[in-house]
Formats: C-alpha cells, structure tokens, sequence
C-alpha cells in the first residue's frame, strides 16, 4: 500500500518543497494548513506577508494544486488559543520569555494534526523544518538542519521518540539556495516568497498584541540593588535580556532587563554581566533516549545562539546544567536544548534564577 | 491528484456540466457576439438567449408575462428580490425569514440593519407575518438536509391575509429535482441557479411575477429589459437554457432514478453498517426530501476527516455546505434542527447526480463503509 503522508503547509518555501520532494519521491501526500488565529477577529492586517494568514492559504492551495496533491483547511483555532496564545500571553504577564514556535510544535503539529491525520489513513506528519531525522545504530536520531544557519531543531526538542518514528522533515537535508532553486525549477508559486521572521498571530509589536488582551499596570524599573531609575508602561514591554526600550541614558555600560518581577510590577535593570550564568535550572525537561541521566555536550540557549559547552545533570523535575567553559545569558522560560554535536538530545524551559 | 475520475456524491454543490451542454455551447461559441448589438452578429446571440429564457419559462411553470431575469447566480438573484421588497423600508417594519436559508438570503436579509428581522423555524413564519412585514421568504428545499419545505401554502396564507407583502423563495436546490409551478407558489419572486443543474456556473435567473413591484440592484446599460444592466454572460445563459431543456425532458425519469439510487443506497447502508455494527443515524428519513439527498450522522465520527477520507478514495461528499475558505464550520441549518455543536460536526451530506451510474454508487458506499 502506498505510504500517506499529511505535508503541513504554511504558504512559505519550505513547507512547499517538502510537498514536492515527497510527491516526487511517489510517496501519497496530502496538503494541509492549519487555521490557528481568527484574523478578521483580532485585529489582525489581512495583506500583511507572515505565515497562516488567509493569503498564505491561497499560497499553499496554489502549491498543492501545481505540485498535484489534494490540499485541505484544518480548524485549529481551539487548541491554538489554548495552548500557544494563552501561554504567550501568561508568559508575558509573568514575566518570562514565551516560546510560541515550540507550544505551537509539541501541541499542534505533531500531536492535533497527527490525530486527525491518522483519521484518513495518513501516520506520518511531514514539514518543512530544517531539521534531520536519520537512523543510527538501530535508532532514530534528530539532527540539526544541513543549513547551519537556517536550523530548526532548537524548536522541535519536546519532540517524542514515538512522535519522531512518523515524522518526516523532507527539507532538512537542503540549504535554503537550494530549496528555493528547486521551488524555482518545479514552477512553485512560492519560490522568490519573503521568509516569515515574526510570530504568525501578532501583527506589529508583542507587546500591543498582550495589551489589547489586558494590559498590565504600570510600574518602575529599578535596579539591581532596589534603587528606582524610572518608570515603565508594564512590564509586557519587557523580556529578560532586553536591550532596546528601557528609557535610562547617561550610564557608561549599555542596561539590559536582569529580571521581571510581576507581583511587584518591577523591572530590574542591570549590566550584561547581571545576566550571566554558569549553573541553571532546566524544568519541563523532555528527552529522547532517557536511558542516562549525565551528559556533556553543547547547550543552546536561544534560537540564535551558537551553543555553549555544558554538562547535563538530570534530576527530579527537571536538570541541572553546568556551563564549562563560558558563561551564558539566559533568561527564565526560554528553551535549552542540549546537542551532542549535531544531534539534538533533549531540552526544556530555563527555571527562575 | 486522480484528477476526473472520481465519484460525484456531492451533486448539491454543482451538479457538474453536462456533456450536451459542453458540447452544444462550445461548438457554436464563436457565432455569439454582444446581444445589445444591432447588426446580425448580436442578433444570433440575442434569439439564443430567448431560447433559453423559454426553456426556463417551461421548466418552471411561469406565466407567459413573467419576468425570466439572467443573472450572475442565484446569490445575485436573492440579493437583487430582497432589497427591491425591501427598498423604502423603516424601521417600523420588519421582514420574515427562515432559519435554516442559505447564506445567499439569510445574510441578505441581516444586511438590513434598519428592518426589524425575524428568523425563524419554517413552520413558524406565518405567525410572525403582520401588516408591517415587508417581505416574506422561505426556500423550496434546503441543500444541506435535502428538507422540502411548504412554500405554496405559507405563501396563499400570506397572500390572502396580506396581499401587498412581497414573497420570495430560493429554489435553486429544488430545480430539476422536485417540480416547481411557480404559478401554485404565490412566489412574487424566486431564485434559481444554472450549475445546479449541468449548466455552467456563474449564470443563474430571477423569476418575477407579472405585476410585482421590482427595483434593480444594478444598475447601467438597458439589459434585461432595464431589471438587470450588465452585459450578458450569453454562452453562460445558452448552457442554462440547454440544461433546462433537459431537466424538463428527463424530468420524470431522473425523479424514478433517484427514488431507487436513494433507496438503494440507504438500504445498502443501513445494513451493512448495522452488520458491522458501526452507529449511524439517517436524518429526516421520514421527511418530505430531495430525491437525491441523504443526510447521515456517524456519531462519534468527525464528518470532516470522513469527507477528507472518502475524497482520497475518489469519492466526494459534502459536510455542510460548500465554504470558499475552506475553513470549515457548525452548519446554522442542523443547528437550526437541534443538532448540538458536535452532532453537527458529525454529519455528512451524500447527493446524487442523475447520472450517477449503480456500479458507482455500489463502490462509493464500499469505500464509505470502508472509511468508517
């Protein structure tokens, strides 16, 4: 029996050579983008040129229909609000840094959209991650995109192990020139499309978005040893490690948001330096093969950052990860995934200094 | 994507052209220029577009003086009936509607934010009717449930008791598939749609009765004897008008056709499913309905990934009605029947074309109960 494929579609590059590349591969894909956010409802620009926007959809429709693969509309919308908006919205509320992507990913993508996938026969969810899955002595292993600098995997660490034995990332191995030079040359509609940089639901800045939800008082932000230095608008403009908007000048050392303290509506400012650690507390931590409990390798504590040298200590509730050669700055809800070289071995949400 | 072959279990949604349709327009196409032109080229067009004004004067049983309008569809139609009933409306009136309509009327008719609008259950129209309604509007057949609905005898009450007050009803689902006699509907107007029955899509008609008060929606050119400006969409019209000829020749035979196709099928379904022990519940069985139509509920089975289901075996269906977004939604019509949010979501739509071969409906219910 042919092998049925859902191929998640967003309307970007990615997502639509994926579909290509398993259409041409001759395994049977289905096209599907999921609805997650009511635009017309929430303010929300329908022309503006992010991911899942109604235009997106036309997009991917487009694409399914050049690349020959029936292409479907999945109602989200529940599960997104209650699992991505709401969080992000609590997290900003709290005080911590939100990880939309990866809410959307462990809860949407690989767990709604495989439910309903298998309901009409497909047991396997593909996307257009830049992230590799590949065999290695006798098990599944998660790997970093071929495209340094496009990688995804930092997103996917909630991954499962079951969850990873029906998922395919048919891009992972490619480099974005590549993917757009076989957009181009199979006719996609999305071949010159611009990447998507932003969160798809919010349209403008985090911070109106959280507002129009329910704006938090006002506040001061303070420093390090308690002293005022000025005020601020709530602290829904801030996330730790922030640089940009804190209204204090005539300091030599450029500040940075140390931390956020909601019950007090306090935003502690502080040098580069107040940022910095070399022993923190990971929770929520999930891991792939969860047969150690002691690793070293490499931590990465942003989307961005390149990845410090750590050893891992797993304990109840979380782990303990050590820094062993550089300090790190880090701020509290943001994700830490842990690679032995290129391989993603797990992560989890950086605790409360 | 197996494109062509595959099984039509969604005639409702567009019955799908008809080869003799195709065929007759397509072959003579280049002989039709602008009907509004003087010289010989826009007169072929203009006769032709008689003929199938005729045709569709006969299909539906109207009156020599009624008016036959061509419009862009049916959507088009209702519009242009409910803001001509409801032009120089205040607010002390009101205008009665039905609660299961299509979009085409129901969304219409809440567009008048000035006229008081009352919805509600077909049955209960009659009592919402006083002397300040200014319209009154329930459809033939629904598309979703296949419902028919007593149209002509809601109209003769409010025809006897309030003469002036406009009537309109959609009956672009009943066309072709139960007989209409607009005379016996006491219809002032009445919406009708050319795709619905092997015609192409993007042509449709409004019915006005000799004598009734109509202000045009749009406006222009002197077109449609000045009810409707716009140039004509002339090979659109032909195709409609060959469709109508059709649906009248075969009338009789098509309604014998999908009797057995329906009993059939239902027969068919019901036994095997109770073989297989999987629940299901056939909606309004006992119900005056479309010939073609079966609304079933799967509980505990979501109709959406069913629909998804049954297309990659080559077999379409609807649940609901057709969405341009695609994004799909609770149908207001089984909310309408009482069917709870989820009950709604668990319902699926099977409509036969009069074309549908038996060996075709013997393997679309295999893949169905396959899917289940």
């Amino acid at each position: 029996m042919l092998m049925r494929v859902v191929v998640a579609m967003s309307g970007g590059v990615d997502s639509s050579v994926a579909a290509l590349l398993l259409k041409e591969k001759g395994v049977e894909a289905v096209g599907v983008s999921m609805q997650v956010w009511d635009y017309r409802n929430n303010g929300g620009c329908l022309s503006r040129a992010t991911c899942c926007a109604p235009d997106d959809f036309t997009d991917a429709r487009k694409t399914a229909s050049k690349i020959g693969i029936p292409y479907y509309v999945f109602d989200f919308e529940k599960t997104f609000k209650s699992e991505v908006i709401d969080k992000f919205v609590d997290s900003y509320n709290k005080g911590i840094t939100p990880n939309p992507c990866i809410d959307c990913n462990s809860k949407v993508k690989f767990k709604e959209l495989r439910e309903r996938a298998r309901s009409f026969g497909a047991n396997s969810v593909a996307t257009g991650h830049y992230a590799q899955i590949k065999e290695v002595d006798g098990r599944l292993r998660l790997y970093r995109g071929a495209d340094r600098e496009k990688d995804q995997s930092y997103f996917l660490y909630s991954i499962t192990y079951e969850e990873l034995k029906e998922t395919s990332f048919p891009v992972g191995h490619l480099t974005k020139p590549e993917v757009r030079k076989l957009a181009e040359g199979a006719g996609l509609p999305t071949a010159d499309k611009p990447e998507s940089q932003d969160i798809c639901f919010v349209s403008g800045k985090n911070s109106d978005f959280i507002a129009r939800i329910g704006k938090p008082p006002a506040g001061y932000l303070v420093s390090t040893t308690g002293e005022r230095l000025g005020a601020h608008d709530g602290i829904h403009e801030f996330t730790v490690g922030q640089r940009k908007g804190i209204k204090i000048g005539g300091l030599y050392e450029p500040l940075y948001v140390v931390e956020i303290r909601p019950e007090s509506n306090e935003v502690v400012v502080g040098t580069k330096k107040d940022l910095e650690r070399e022993k923190f507390f990971i929770k929520d931590f999930a891991f792939l093969y969860p047969d150690e409990d002691r690793f070293e390798g490499t931590i990465q504590v942003r989307s961005r950052h390149r990845g410090s040298p750590a050893k891992v200590e797993i304990v109840d509730g979380g782990a303990w990860v050590t820094l062993t050669e550089e300090s790190c700055v880090i701020a509290p809800g943001q994700a830490a995934v842990f690679y032995n070289g290129d391989e993603l071995l797990g992560g989890g949400r950086i605790g409360r200094a | 994507m197996n494109g062509g072959s595959f099984i039509n279990f969604d005639a409702n949604a567009t019955y799908g052209v008809l080869p003799e349709v195709a065929e007759e327009v397509l072959s003579n196409h280049s002989r039709y220029l602008n009907p509004s032109s003087i010289h010989r080229g826009g007169q072929v067009a203009r006769a032709a577009i008689e003929d199938a004004r005729e045709e569709i004067r006969t299909l539906i049983g109207a009156d020599r003086r009624d008016r036959i309008v061509f419009t862009s569809g049916a959507t088009e139609s209702s519009n242009s009936a409910i803001s001509s009933a409801l032009s120089g409306a205040t607010r002390e009136n009101n205008l009665v509607c039905s609660n299961v309509e299509h979009p085409a009327v129901l969304e219409t008719c809440k567009s008048f934010d000035k006229v008081e609008c009352r919805i509600c259950e077909p049955e209960k129209l009659r009592e919402k009717v006083d002397e300040n309604t200014r319209l009154v509007t329930l459809m033939l057949a629904n598309n979703e449930t296949g419902k028919v609905y007593k149209v002509s005898e809601l109209f003769t009450y409010v025809k006897s008791n309030f003469p002036w007050i406009p009537t309109h009803s959609d009956c672009v689902q009943a066309l072709g598939k139960v007989e209409i006699n607009f005379k016996e509907l006491f219809a002032d107007t009445i919406s009708i749609s050319g795709h619905k029955i092997g015609a192409f899509s993007g042509v449709g008609a409004l019915i006005i009765k000799d004598g009734a008060q109509f202000k045009p929606l749009i406006h222009g050119g002197p077109q449609e004897v000045r009810f409707r400006a716009g140039t004509e969409n002339t090979l659109g019209i032909i195709s409609f008008g060959i469709a109508a000829r059709i649906a009248r020749q075969k009338f009789e035979s098509r309604i014998v056709r999908y009797k057995a196709m329906k009993l059939w099928f239902s027969d068919k379904l019901e036994s095997e499913l109770t073989r297989k022990q999987i629940p299901y519940q056939i909606n309004f069985k006992d119900e005056d309905s479309l010939p073609n139509t079966l609304h079933v509920r799967f509980p505990g089975r979501k109709a959406d990934d069913l629909l998804i289901a049954l297309d990659l075996e080559g077999v379409l269906v609807s649940a609901g009605s057709a969405c341009a977004s695609g994004k799909p939604e609770s149908s207001h019509v089984l909310l309408a029947h009482g069917f709870s949010e989820d009950e709604a979501k668990e319902c699926l739509r099977i409509s036969f074309n009069a074309e549908t071969r038996f060996e075709e409906l013997a393997s679309g219910l295999e893949a169905l109960v396959r899917c289940l």
